[in-house]
């Protein structure tokens, strides 16, 4: 018993448990912020954090927003290896000057992105996230985007490896970061 | 009786059984408590109070709208988080139960303000009034807070 304390005591950090690859997610084509072609595996050796939503969104988004960038500034030097990508899917009212500005708003510095109809849809199944548009004409808004809210973690070889709901924290977010930094490449 | 004393005795009664409209005005059966504004994020110009509505009367009620003075677009919302899609509707009305209270809340019911007309900070009060079923108002100052992420 003791023996067993003194050599728990003894090992140094475990070594991080091996984290499943998910079956969901897949390269992507869209375009950023800037109005520039953008690709997923441009942003191979990072980890990349994913989530769909809109720039009018009034509550959802910037929470998770906040979040991040809150997650962001508690990965200190690791916040290098880490980016974060916003997918519009309001592309209507999201053009890339619209989320260039929403994105400046945030610490974390997410690149947003927009594109077709078509081919946010195709990414939306990727990752099996869901979005709808539901038209209020009674409201200020007009219409308000239904979305998921998942935020998709990827290791440096664009591989989703963990996902986080709404309700995640920024502890929870950080240590998921750190997993997915420690995992053999 | 003298008509000093008949005029006293008179005073006394209308002093003790009151009349109808002379009665300290009773405690309203809505009360509306712990009201707050959230900070507008990210440069938004719309953001969501909330507020704890508490009915002690033994009829339900419903806030059937709402109004501020720093926006002339309030409207009744529901956020909901159904199976992870989050959904956000306006309501025509927010039921406050009787001898029961309505939570107004991230996440839940809640109050939206569209188009807010200057910049509201954390620490400052805005008014918020809201509309009963019954006609009645209840104006409630509500404190702006910041609270954008979850720890």
């Amino acid at each position: 018993m003791v023996a067993l304390a003194v050599m728990a005591a003894c090992q140094s950090a475990p070594p991080a448990p091996e984290l499943p690859v998910l079956p969901i997610g897949g390269d992507f084509a869209l375009t950023d912020h800037d109005g520039q072609a953008f690709t997923l595996q441009s942003l191979r050796g990072k980890v990349v954090l994913i989530f769909f939503g809109y720039s009018s969104c009034p509550d959802a988004c910037p929470t998770t927003l906040s979040k991040l960038s809150t997650v962001a500034r508690r990965l200190g030097d690791d916040k290098a290896k880490l980016q974060a990508v916003y997918i519009s899917v309001d592309p209507d009212r999201d053009t890339p000057p619209v989320l260039k500005a929403d994105m400046a708003n945030f610490s974390v510095g997410a690149i947003g992105l927009t594109g077709r109809k078509d081919d946010i849809d195709t990414v939306v199944k990727q990752y099996a996230a869901a979005y709808e548009i539901v038209p209020t004409p009674d409201s200020a808004a007009k219409y308000t985007v239904s979305h998921t809210t998942t935020v998709y973690a990827l290791d440096a070889q664009g591989r989703v490896r963990k996902t986080f709901d709404y309700e995640a924290t920024v502890d929870e977010i950080v240590a998921g970061i750190r997993a997915i930094l420690a995992q053999p490449a | 009786m003298s008509i000093h004393t008949a005029l006293s005795r008179l005073m006394m009664a209308v002093l003790v059984l009151g009349v109808p409209g002379m009665l300290p005005a009773q405690t309203p059966a809505v009360t509306v408590h712990d009201a707050w504004v959230r900070e507008p994020m990210g440069g938004r110009n719309m953001t969501g109070a909330f507020a704890v509505v508490e009915n002690s009367g033994t009829t339900p009620k419903a806030i059937v709208a709402a109004s501020s003075d720093v926006s002339d677009k309030v409207e009744l919302h529901e956020m909901k988080n159904d199976g992870g899609m989050m959904r956000m509707s306006p309501v025509k009305q927010m039921d406050v139960p009787a001898k029961g209270k309505l939570e107004l809340k991230p996440g839940s019911f809640h109050v939206m303000l569209f188009d807010v007309k200057r910049k509201i900070a954390d620490g400052e009060k805005v008014s918020i009034t809201f509309t009963f079923d019954d006609g009645s108002k209840v104006t409630t100052e509500a404190q702006v807070r910041k609270a954008g992420t979850m720890q």
